[in-house]
């Protein structure tokens, strides 16, 4: 068998995982919440359901997608790969606090006048940070679809920025909407793709 | 190459060469270990084939078959051993010499 087939045969397997929406879902309505946070003021009740719904989602991949596709354990390249999407979380985490801390930086009379310049066009500096992280874990997995969905949190914040008819939490609330939508889609072509299946089924 | 007519004795490993067994050896080739439910899903194997060819790869020693629970139900992670790898890698080689002189 050449060399390209198991190489198609390798990504096939790899890209299964992420055939079930879940984590596109899970980014969707992450950013929703955010969008509701920001529309609300709830930021505490929103903070807490982001939270739990994040812890949820290796819980409901184990339940919704493991039995109908199996359970796999890559190589260590791709072990790594998985690897690097919490380091990449850990410094969006970061990144967020860092941004917090500049902005509240920028109240105080001190702060220069590029700051401030920064500081007024904080939502394109938010929308190249998320969206680049987004598209960065898509090309990272090998999955294309993330970068679609980066560029589309990108593009959201910088029109809300330069005033495109859309505020910050109306540009959030669009964007973790239609990526929810589109996840939403994925799980359900997925379960229809594969059927849940248990030791003795011989109906493939 | 032999001058005379005699007919030619070509060495290839049967137990991989059966088509859903090659099938699946190229898959556990790839990835690190996989259960009966990936496979089943990866090469569009019934359940019952699936056994049976890999009873008859682990009985060549070519895969392991580990054996344990999750959520109280037996389940099964299938490994290409160190000789199933070699004989994949063989197999390969084989094949690749055998048409790689054809016109």
């Amino acid at each position: 068998m050449p060399r390209a087939t198991l190489e198609a045969v390798e990504r096939a397997a790899w890209l299964r995982l992420f055939e079930d929406g879940i984590w596109d879902i899970a980014l969707g309505l992450l950013l929703f919440g955010f969008g509701l946070s920001v529309l609300t003021g709830m930021t505490a009740v929103v903070a807490g359901g982001i939270a739990a719904g994040l812890v949820a989602v290796g819980e409901i991949k184990r339940r919704v997608a493991e039995p109908r596709i199996g359970r796999v354990r890559f190589k260590a390249r791709r072990r790594r790969q998985l690897g690097g999407v919490s380091w990449l979380l850990a410094l969006l985490s970061l990144t967020g606090v860092l941004v917090f801390l500049f902005l509240l930086w920028t109240t105080r009379g001190s702060a220069p006048p590029w700051a401030i310049a920064i500081r007024d066009h904080f939502l394109i500096v938010i929308g190249l940070i998320w969206g680049g992280a987004a598209a960065f874990g898509g090309w990272w997995l090998g999955v294309r679809r993330f970068a679609v969905y980066g560029a589309m949190i990108a593009a959201a914040l910088i029109a809300a920025d330069l005033g495109g008819g859309l505020s910050f939490a109306t540009a959030l609330l669009a964007c973790g909407g239609a990526i929810a939508f589109s996840g939403t889609t994925l799980l359900l072509r997925f379960l229809r793709r594969y059927p849940r299946r248990s030791a003795g089924d011989d109906d493939a | 190459m032999p001058e005379t007519g005699e007919p030619l004795r070509i060495e290839i490993d049967r137990i991989i060469h059966e088509p859903a067994r090659l099938l699946l050896v190229a898959h556990l080739y790839v990835i690190e270990s996989a259960d009966y439910v990936f496979l089943m899903q990866s090469t569009g194997l019934t359940w019952g084939n699936l056994s049976s060819h890999l009873s008859k790869l682990e009985e060549a020693g070519y895969v392991a078959l580990e054996k344990d629970f999750v959520d109280r139900k037996p389940h099964t992670m299938v490994t290409l051993t160190d000789a199933g790898r070699a004989a994949f890698d063989a197999y390969r080689r084989q094949m690749k010499q055998l048409f790689e002189d054809l016109p």
